[in-house]
């Protein structure tokens, strides 16, 4: 992953602070709203197929900061959808372009996981679910047992404990999932430092 | 309205109409991105267990699986799912009980301390149990884990997904069904095993990925070594178990592996060591 500044911002760096007021008019919220749009951007080339997707949302990020002073004077609307529209752009010559991907030394999803690592990472799950709060780590793990319409059934049950739509129970149990990967990828991580 | 159902069509690359309303509001809406986020979570979690179908997997593995981050977030959802049926109780791996039939307040009130007795289920299921206590403990002895099956179930803990680092197991590779007379009883020599040894027990019909099994090494109907909660692992011609065992059980003659679902199903493997 590359630096939270964008790379056109290095011949000028007050387009950075620029595009941060432009995303939003809190200071405080600006630094989120960047990296939120550029995981949208990531997530749009991804689902368009692209392998390159985190380089191809930062090329759009960079002609957008080039352009900023212009943009904040002249565009109406809802920024994210500007950068929408570079984006397909982006996507379109990226599409152009011809392709010289390497292929991974392995093509086998498993290949690279080795059995040390999945012991290590059993144990960094029990570590991380024993962090969690005794109510999230109970609910994520009611979220996720059984099968097909045994899950069914319990996410059902946990609805109406709950007194949640299914959006928001999925939501709920994607907030916690979220902050259990973190701990596990952070666990991970300090095994290979 | 977009659904969570063209959510995971456009994660997958196939979504036939919409995209553009879907991207826009993904652009510009905080709560879809979230939703969207979750639902990739979702897919990620239902490959792992083996839910997709094969059109979905085909898609999952072309289309949505092409980064780093991604793979690593199929091999966290494979350990989370087996964390998930670890901590599964055992209540949960038999058939559960039947519900306690409901009491009418006024009847509740007349069973006192020792209501018990006067119900005849009751007082025959004490009995029952006694004998079975009495036999467990004087004929068969408790199933207890011994330091052997406690130092092996750790073992088993791992990921046996890839191979590739057990080469120095000897591999034993089973089908179930076969019998004493059957020729196809696989045979090894006891000279030739290393301390452990590594069991391919392949599963008949459909079975999931992550589903539990306890597994008993059998001799004369006597149960010499014993594993539970062991997780089967799909391969791509169907499921299969795949265990470390130690080589110490084995001496010399037939022996049965097997191998029981939560739903009572055995599946029963013959090995002949020499």
């Amino acid at each position: 992953m590359r630096s939270q500044i964008p790379r056109g911002t290095v011949t000028n760096p007050n387009n950075f602070q620029k595009l941060l007021v432009w995303l939003s008019d809190s200071v405080e919220e600006s630094g989120e709203a960047y990296e939120a749009l550029r995981q949208r951007l990531i997530r749009i080339f991804y689902a368009r197929g692209c392998q390159t997707a985190e380089e191809l949302a930062d090329e759009t990020i960079d002609r957008v900061t080039a352009k900023i002073e212009s943009l904040i004077d002249t565009y109406e609307g809802d920024p994210r959808l500007y950068f929408y529209g570079v984006a397909k752009n982006v996507f379109r010559e990226h599409l152009r372009k011809p392709v010289h991907n390497e292929l991974p030394v392995n093509l086998s999803p498993n290949s690279n996981h080795s059995t040390e690592k999945a012991e290590y990472q059993d144990l960094c799950l029990t570590k991380c679910l024993k962090k969690l709060p005794e109510m999230e780590s109970e609910f994520i793990l009611d979220y996720y047992k059984g099968e097909k319409s045994q899950k069914i059934e319990n996410r059902q049950k946990l609805m109406e404990k709950l007194d949640l739509t299914p959006q928001a129970l999925r939501v709920k149990a994607f907030r916690v999932r979220a902050k259990l990967q973190k701990c596990v990828f952070a666990c991970l991580e300090m095994k290979t430092a | 309205m977009i659904n969570t159902k063209q959510i995971r069509s456009y994660l997958l690359g196939t979504l036939t109409e919409g995209q553009k309303d879907l991207e826009e509001r993904l652009m510009t809406d905080d709560d879809f991105l979230e939703l969207l986020q979750a639902e990739e979570e979702e897919l990620i979690q239902d490959y792992a267990d083996g839910e997709l179908s094969p059109e979905e997997v085909t898609a999952f593995e072309t289309h949505f699986l092409i980064s780093d981050e991604r793979r690593q977030k199929v091999e966290f959802a494979r350990g989370f799912r087996k964390q998930i049926n670890l901590e599964v109780s055992p209540k949960d791996l038999v058939n559960p009980e039947p519900d306690e039939p409901k009491l009418e307040p006024a009847a509740r009130e007349s069973v006192g301390l020792f209501g018990w007795l006067l119900n005849p289920i009751a007082v025959g299921a004490i009995v029952i149990l006694l004998f079975a206590s009495l036999y467990f403990v004087f004929i068969v002895g408790w199933d207890q884990e011994t330091p052997l099956e406690q130092q092996y179930a750790k073992l088993n803990r791992s990921d046996f997904t890839d191979l590739s680092g057990y080469e120095k197991y000897t591999k034993v590779e089973l089908i179930s069904g076969v019998s004493r007379a059957n020729e196809n009883v696989r045979e090894i020599d006891v000279r030739q095993m290393g301390e452990s040894l590594l069991f391919r027990l392949g599963l008949p019909g459909q079975v999931k990925n992550g589903e539990l099994f306890n597994v008993r090494v059998v001799q004369n109907d006597k149960t010499l070594f014993s594993l539970n909660k062991i997780a089967s692992i799909s391969n791509p011609v169907g499921s299969e178990v795949r265990l470390l065992l130690p080589s110490a059980v084995f001496d010399r003659g037939l022996y049965e592996i097997r191998v029981k679902g939560s739903d009572n199903r055995e599946f029963v493997y013959a090995l002949f060591t020499k």
